[in-house]
């Protein structure tokens, strides 16, 4: 019989800023996620788009991680947006949301 | 491949995944509670997901005859009457000193209590709180 060879995928919310202890614990279980070959998609929202050029999220990015941030935030707090995440609307989480096998948030 | 007029016709009948949001963010002072209804309606509007909201405690200030005196208060005018179109529920569940500031129309459509909560939540593919 064929192996299920499918990635799953993963889908993480993180709305609080890179200093708070949930910003650190979303990005342990998207190092984990990526450790065991998931798909991770994960989409900063509020406080935590000041966290898209983290050392942390970027190390993350170089191993697979697929990295949303939501250009209103950004925009409320003078955040020029870069070349390090896809900025977009709530769209970009919808498709989050509905795509992946699981989804969690860290608020 | 292309897609056909045949496939466009046809009724999608996957159960769309739920989503619960649990506010309990007071939105007088803490403007993640207008953040949490915002996320609320722009994901609901795709039609792609369920989206249900409860407005835990000091969160039910967001359906209060004062709503729109609040901080970021166009949110919850805006906001929450779209998740409703779309078929989701706005529920409250005001502690006492909140039940004070909201119309008794309002608590009796939209009250919910914790074994109807945590009905809910077991439902829900995904929980969010605020």
């Amino acid at each position: 019989m064929e192996q299920e060879s499918k990635a799953r995928k993963l889908g993480i919310l993180i709305s609080v800023a890179p200093t708070h202890a949930s910003f650190h614990h979303g990005l342990q279980l998207a190092a984990a996620a990526l450790t065991a070959k998931d798909e991770v998609y994960l989409y900063c929202l509020d406080d935590a788009v000041a966290g898209v050029e983290d050392q942390r999220v970027q190390t993350l990015r170089g191993h697979g991680l697929r990295l949303f941030a939501c250009a209103y935030a950004c925009q409320r707090r003078k955040i020029v947006p870069g070349e390090n995440a896809l900025y977009g609307g709530l769209t970009l989480l919808n498709d989050v949301m509905s795509a992946t096998d699981r989804f969690v948030s860290f608020n | 491949m292309m897609e056909t007029l045949a496939d466009k016709l046809k009724v999608d009948l996957k159960p769309k995944r739920k989503v619960l949001i649990i506010i309990d963010a007071d939105p007088r002072t803490n403007p993640r509670a207008a953040e949490a209804v915002r996320l609320a309606g722009g994901v609901c509007v795709w039609e792609q997901v369920e989206v249900n909201i409860v407005l835990h405690h000091a969160a039910a200030h967001a359906l209060g005859e004062a709503a729109a005196d609040l901080p970021e208060g166009k949110m919850y005018k805006q906001f929450l009457p779209m998740v409703r179109e779309k078929g989701g529920r706005v529920y409250v569940m005001p502690d006492d000193q909140t039940m004070e500031a909201l119309d008794t129309e309002v608590i009796l459509k939209n009250h919910i209590k914790e074994p109807a909560l945590a009905e809910l939540a077991a439902e829900a593919a995904i929980v969010i709180r605020f």
